[in-house]
């Protein structure tokens, strides 16, 4: 009789081993993408999603996005953010540096990953190489490539004199920004203006002041990108740059960002390996190894600015 | 499980659990059956995929490791070739001295090159000299003509000096891997393009490179830093692989054997290649997980395993089929088997599954129904043995019983007869019997038994003369028994002999057995057993009537002997009683030498004998007619006073002619006798017969010895015979009284004569010695000059008087002694003495004799002799006469005296050389007045009387003496005396 009771155990333990390789399926996990508002997230999540999806998370089946925008104000973002910890989204995606520190600040246990100008000086991560906490992502070189911009000016206009700065007051990566800025201007004997504003203010007034002092071009922060900028560029017949893809889209002359696609997708591929079980305390900022130089020749035509050629050569995208 | 070289042994896993819910007892054969059929499955599942086992694993894991290895060249080789193509576009740079182009133009190069280079970051260009004169920078501003003095750094000198200079590995920001890239161009004031290369582009190689699933190449640099991996995170944490154990071997070897499993970065194990990049000293690492390098064989084995666990399930339901199937008639028969060995025979063992199980079953059955039909069988053989059996016991018991009759009571023969018949009808379940007797020519019946009362009158003492056809003709003839299955059928009852009807008629007999009785093939009788049906006896019956009629023959025997013994006993008996008389007669006649006593007892036995009344002795006188009876027996006192008034003469009748014939003589009647006196006598007395026997001597006739008897008739021949031998007994009684009686007066007589004589010679020696004492003294007196001197010539004479007298005086002494000896009237004197002084005073006694005849005299003596107790002058007496004789006999040689002590005696021995004594004589000189030879008596002198005294002596003492002599050889006189004599021998 123990013989039976034996084999029978033998035989159900070999038929439960075999089918022991269940798969976790899970549920589908929600994702919160933060955003400032401006300029049109949409891009930026369609892109996350494309991307996502290409990681086997596909928007609908694996993930949902909980998309939520701060309405341009500090303000908004924390209330979007703390939202967002509420929904208790499995993951929150801030691009750039507000919509992290916003989500940095609500929630320490929801991972975040971000797109930020300077993680290490912002607060956001304790190193690049180990982050700690529950924050991780990119780092978008956004100071650098501020200087960057100014090389551009300098290499649009050899004559250019002075720059200004729009630059978000608010926004935290502010400060290391005009400060690169205004570092490299001086390196090529070139005057920097910031000039800081809210963005809800009123930028007619500012734009008003900047032609008043009769700058060259202007270098625009990313969070005040918005149509009104573009257009103001555009009738005073400055040329302007930032640092983001999104501007010369929108109407900017041109930016020299790191590539956008690896941007999203470098980050669409941190959001899936957290998903599938990572700990972001571990996993190192990125950074960008593909930089674009995105000229809009429609803009320049419109200012009427002759781009040099070889700066046309340079360009990795040219929009018209 | 084995795929193409099946064994006989299954793999390990092959335990069917189908086979254990069958019968316990019956896992054995079941099991081989589960065995059995996963081994087909095993074979049908293809398995050329199957494991190799142990063997096959080792070899996957080389050729894994093998493929990895390739891998990881491979993965160097796509390394270096990257750094490579990074150099040959930085080599476009350098291609041009610097004097050539402008600053701007190679700018626009530079920034040309960063496009096309995405590693590269940084783009430097120095010149011959050393110094930086444009610096492109992705990232950062564009630097022109900074003049940076690089002279002295190794990118320059090293480039400079071997063309191209691969910096070490750094990292940047503490997140990216850097590498300077040196190159200078071939042209000496080419000068030096430094870039700085982002070796993060040398995951897009590493990525690409596919390990299996979940295997990945890695590259680490000379210091085991990570630099590049898969899992680009890993790298921008500035992994430190230093510690893991392939690493190590890796850097400690060049190439080669290094650690083929170890640990991977995560802590998982893995199979691990590895292959330095050449030119940077960097190493790229193929690994692959364990789990996922075996598995290809842990999936043949599920892919056989799936089919195995299938067939298993298969085996497990046909194992359960199979085993019902088996275990059921298994267990069937088991039962069925047990109930045999119970021994319940009569169920059958149903099984019909039309195999072996089922013939078993049948062979079961068959079993079960010869056993039963053997038991049957058995029974059956048991009842008839028992049957036979008990009858034979029966037989046995009737035997015995008969013997039994036999030996209680052996001479009669009616019992015998009786049981015999009894038994033999009984066990022949029969209803009478008759037993016969032959006396050689008909039949008498001498028992019947049950046989009907009116056929039991008829056959009463009547002689059955056999009908020449019947039974008992042929058992007369053939001496077998023989059987007449029906009487009625048989030819003597047709013929109507009236002892057939008899029987068959009266007493109603059908079935006829008779056995002879035969004694040593002689027909005694016949013994008859007879059915009142007709049913023939059987072949036992037959043989039980034998053993009984030998039975009866022997009993007849027995009867017969005993009958003879019994005769021959008393004969015997009667015999022994007449030995006895004879016997006492004889003791009578030797133990009393008294006459009358003699001749009673003899007449006594006689008519005791003789079964007589009375008897008497006579005895003859010496005259011879004349008898007188001497004794009698059973007469009356008047009666012996009348036959002796009367007297008996020899012309007695009767006696007369017993004496004249010298035999017995009978007298039946005495009335028919001729008449005499004393035979009226005897004849008033009441006596009739007589017997009268002479008692013959051979000189004549002693007497007579008559028996008489009251009842007339005739002495039977035995006493008569008997009586003769008393009658020379009593003869020989008379003889010996008589003699005896002469003896008796004889030595009465001679008694008295030598009482006479001894006294005359007492007398005599007395009377003859006191003169001749005188005579000597007187000579004496004269010699010695009492009475005056005395003349030579009468000295002489009166010396010779002197002599003779004494001699004289000697034999008188000499007689006197021997006449007191022989009255019994001499003692000896008894006291200490020494044997040696005797000798000594003998020696000196006759020591002179001897000289005088020249004679050598000699003494031996030990020299410890004991003190002797005994007459010491009668001792020196006889050795004195034995010396004497010694010296007077011997003429020439020695005489010897010689004492030796033995056993407390002496013996004295005197030895001479004379002429010896003859045989004859050495008796009788021990005699009185005997000498050897009278002759030399004549010459020597000497009474003769010597000797004898000596004898007489020594014979007091207790001693003996003796001579031994050979004539012609001297004679030697001993002896023998005990040492200590306490008192003197009886007479002799």
């Amino acid at each position: 009789m123990r013989r039976r009771a034996f084999i029978g155990f033998l035989g159900s333990a070999a038929v439960i081993s075999f089918a022991a390789k269940a798969q976790y399926t899970g549920g589908i996990r929600r994702i919160g993408v933060l955003v400032l508002g401006d300029p049109d997230p949409d891009i930026f999540v369609n892109e996350l999603r494309k991307h996502l999806q290409s990681y086997g998370q596909i928007d609908g089946r694996d993930v949902q996005f909980e998309v939520r925008s701060g309405g341009a104000t500090p303000r908004g973002l924390a209330d979007a953010a703390e939202e967002l910890v509420r929904l208790r989204v499995d993951m929150i995606v801030a691009w750039l540096t507000p919509a992290a520190t916003a989500a940095k600040k609500a929630t320490s246990d929801i991972p975040v990953v971000m797109t930020a100008g300077n993680p290490v000086e912002t607060g956001l991560v304790a190193s690049l190489s180990r982050p700690g906490g529950n924050v991780t992502g990119i780092d978008v070189f956004g100071a650098l490539l501020g200087t960057k911009c100014v090389e551009l000016v300098r290499d649009t206009l050899p004559s250019a004199r002075r720059v200004a700065i729009l630059a978000n007051a608010v926004d935290p990566f502010t400060r290391s920004f005009v400060g690169e800025i205004e570092k490299a201007g001086k390196s090529i004997e070139l005057v920097t203006e910031p000039c800081m504003l809210h963005p809800t203010d009123n930028f007619v007034a500012a734009f008003q002041q900047l032609r008043n002092s009769k700058v060259d071009a202007v270098i625009v922060q990313p969070t005040l990108i918005r149509p009104a900028v573009t257009e103001f560029a555009v009738e005073y017949r400055l040329p302007s740059y930032s640092i983001v893809r999104g501007f010369p889209v929108a109407g900017g002359l041109m930016s020299f960002s790191a590539n956008f696609t690896q941007l999203v997708r470098d980050l669409a591929g941190y959001v899936d390996r957290i998903l599938r079980g990572s700990n972001p305390a571990e996993l190192p900022v990125m950074q960008p190894t593909r930089f674009e130089l995105v000229i809009n020749v429609t803009t320049a035509k419109a200012i009427g600015l002759e781009v040099p050629p070889m700066l046309l050569a340079r360009a990795d995208e040219i929009i018209e | 499980m084995r795929s193409s070289n099946e064994q006989a042994r299954p793999g390990p896993l092959v335990v069917c659990p189908g086979c254990v819910s069958a019968a316990e007892d019956t896992w054995p054969a079941v099991h081989q059956i589960c065995i059995a059929v996963p081994r087909g499955r095993a074979r049908r599942a293809g398995d050329q995929r199957g494991l190799r086992g142990r063997f096959s694993y080792q070899e996957h894991k080389a050729s894994l490791v093998r493929i990895q290895r390739e891998q990881a060249e491979a993965a160097a080789g796509k390394i270096a070739q990257f750094v490579k193509e990074i150099e040959s576009q930085l080599g476009w740079t350098v291609q041009l001295p610097w004097s050539a182009g402008t600053i701007e133009q190679r700018r626009f190069d530079g920034l040309r090159l960063l496009r096309q280079v995405p590693a590269i970051t940084e783009l430097a260009q120095l010149d011959a000299a050393g110094k930086e004169q444009l610096r492109v920078s992705r990232l950062a501003m564009d630097v022109v003509n900074s003049q940076k003095d690089y002279s002295k750094d190794p990118q320059f000198t090293e480039a400079m000096a071997r063309k191209v200079y691969y910096g070490p590995v750094y990292f940047r920001r503490e997140s990216e891997p850097y590498m300077t890239l040196a190159l200078a161009g071939t042209r000496r004031d080419a000068g030096v393009s430094v870039a700085e290369v982002n070796l993060k582009l040398i995951w897009d190689v590493v990525s690409q490179i596919r390990v299996g699933e979940r295997g990945s190449a890695y590259v680490v640099d000379a210091q085991g830093r990570l630099i590049a991996h898969p899992d680009i995170s890993l790298v921008l944490r500035n992994t430190d692989l230093s510690r893991l154990s392939q690493v190590r071997a890796a850097r400690e070897r060049e190439t080669g054997d290094s650690i083929e499993e170890a640990d991977n970065v995560q802590g998982r194990p893995v199979l691990t290649a590895h292959a330095p990049v050449v030119p940077l000293g960097w190493l790229v690492f193929v690994e692959l997980p364990v789990g996922e390098a075996y598995e290809p064989l842990y999936a043949s084995m599920r892919r056989a395993g799936l089919p195995l666990l299938a067939g298993l399930a298969l085996a497990f339901l046909s194992g359960l089929l199979l085993a019902r199937k088996m275990v059921i008639p298994i267990q069937a028969l088991r039962t069925g088997a047990a109930r045999i060995g119970r021994g319940d025979l009569s169920q059958r063992i149903a099984i019909r599954t039309g195999d072996e199980l089922e013939s078993l079953a049948d062979q079961f059955n068959d079993m079960a129904g010869r056993l039963q039909d053997s038991y049957a069988d058995l029974e059956k053989k048991v009842e008839t043995r028992t049957a036979e059996l008990s009858e034979s016991l029966e037989q046995q018991t009737a035997t015995s019983e008969v013997l039994k009759v036999i030996s209680s009571s052996p001479e009669e023969l009616g019992p015998v007869f009786g049981a015999i018949l009894e038994n033999a009808t009984r066990l022949c379940h029969a209803e009478f019997g008759t037993l016969n007797l032959y006396d050689g020519e008909t039949f008498r019946h001498v028992a019947l038994h049950n046989v009907p009362a009116a056929f039991a009158a008829s056959r009463a003492d009547t002689r059955i003369r056999p009908h020449p056809q019947g039974g008992l003709a042929t058992v007369v003839r053939t001496k077998r028994p023989v059987q007449v299955e029906d009487m009625r059928c048989s030819p003597a009852y047709i013929a109507r002999d009236p002892n057939v009807l008899a029987v068959t008629d009266v007493a109603g007999a059908r079935t006829l057995l008779i056995v002879p009785m035969l004694n040593d093939d002689r027909l005694v009788g016949t013994i008859g057993v007879y059915r009142q049906e007709v049913r023939p006896f059987s072949e036992k019956q037959v043989e039980l009537v034998r053993s009984f009629a030998a039975q009866a023959v022997i009993a007849i025997e027995n009867a017969r002997l005993l009958n003879e013994l019994r005769t021959r006993t008393d004969d015997l008996a009667r015999s022994v009683g007449e030995l006895r008389a004879l016997g006492e007669i004889s003791q009578a006649v030797n133990s009393s030498l008294d006459l009358e006593t003699v001749l009673s007892t003899v007449v006594a036995k006689a008519v005791h004998l003789s079964d007589a009344d009375a008897g008497a002795i006579y005895v003859a006188a010496e005259t011879g007619i004349e008898f007188h009876m001497r004794a009698t027996y059973g007469m009356s006192a008047a009666l012996i006073a009348e036959v002796e008034s009367e007297g008996v003469n020899v012309n007695e009748p009767s006696i007369a002619e017993a004496l004249a014939a010298r035999s017995p003589v009978q007298i039946p009647d005495l009335k028919d006798a001729p008449a005499s006196a004393v035979r009226s006598i005897v004849l008033d007395a009441g006596f009739r017969a007589l017997l009268v026997l002479p008692l013959v001597r051979p000189s004549g006739i002693a007497g007579v010895l008559v028996v008489r008897r009251r009842k007339p008739g005739e002495f039977p021949p035995s006493v008569v015979d008997l009586l003769k031998t008393f009658a020379s007994q009593s003869v020989l009684a008379v003889q010996n009284a008589r003699l005896f009686k002469e003896i008796e007066e004889k030595g009465v007589q001679l008694e008295m004569a030598s009482q006479h004589k001894s006294q005359f010679l007492a007398n005599m020696s007395h009377e003859l010695r006191t003169p001749l004492n005188a005579i000597l003294g007187y000579t004496e007196l004269i010699v010695d000059g009492v009475y005056g001197d005395v003349p030579e010539k009468v000295s002489q004479t009166l010396d010779r008087v002197q002599k003779n007298g004494r001699h004289l005086l000697g034999l008188i002494n000499d007689v006197l002694d021997l006449s007191k000896i022989e009255a019994g009237q001499l003692t000896l004197s008894i006291s200490e003495y020494s044997i040696k002084d005797v000798v000594y005073n003998v020696y000196g006694a006759v020591e002179a004799l001897a000289g005088a005849k020249n004679l050598a005299l000699k003494v031996e003596l030990p020299d410890n002799l004991s003190t002797a107790h005994g007459d010491e002058r009668r001792l020196t007496q006889v050795l004195l006469n034995l010396a004497g004789n010694a010296i007077k006999f011997t003429d020439h040689g020695e005489i010897v005296v010689e004492v030796t002590e033995k056993e407390g005696r002496f013996t004295v021995v005197v030895r001479d050389t004379g002429p010896g004594i003859p045989f004859e004589d050495q008796a009788r000189i021990f005699d009185e007045f005997q000498q050897a030879d009278s002759s030399t008596t004549k010459e020597k002198g000497g009474t003769g009387l010597g000797l004898a005294i000596a004898k007489r002596m020594i014979e007091l003492h207790g001693g003996r003496i003796w001579v031994e002599s050979t004539l012609g050889a001297g004679s030697t006189f001993s002896f023998q005396v005990p040492v200590k004599v306490q008192r003197q021998a009886g007479p002799s």
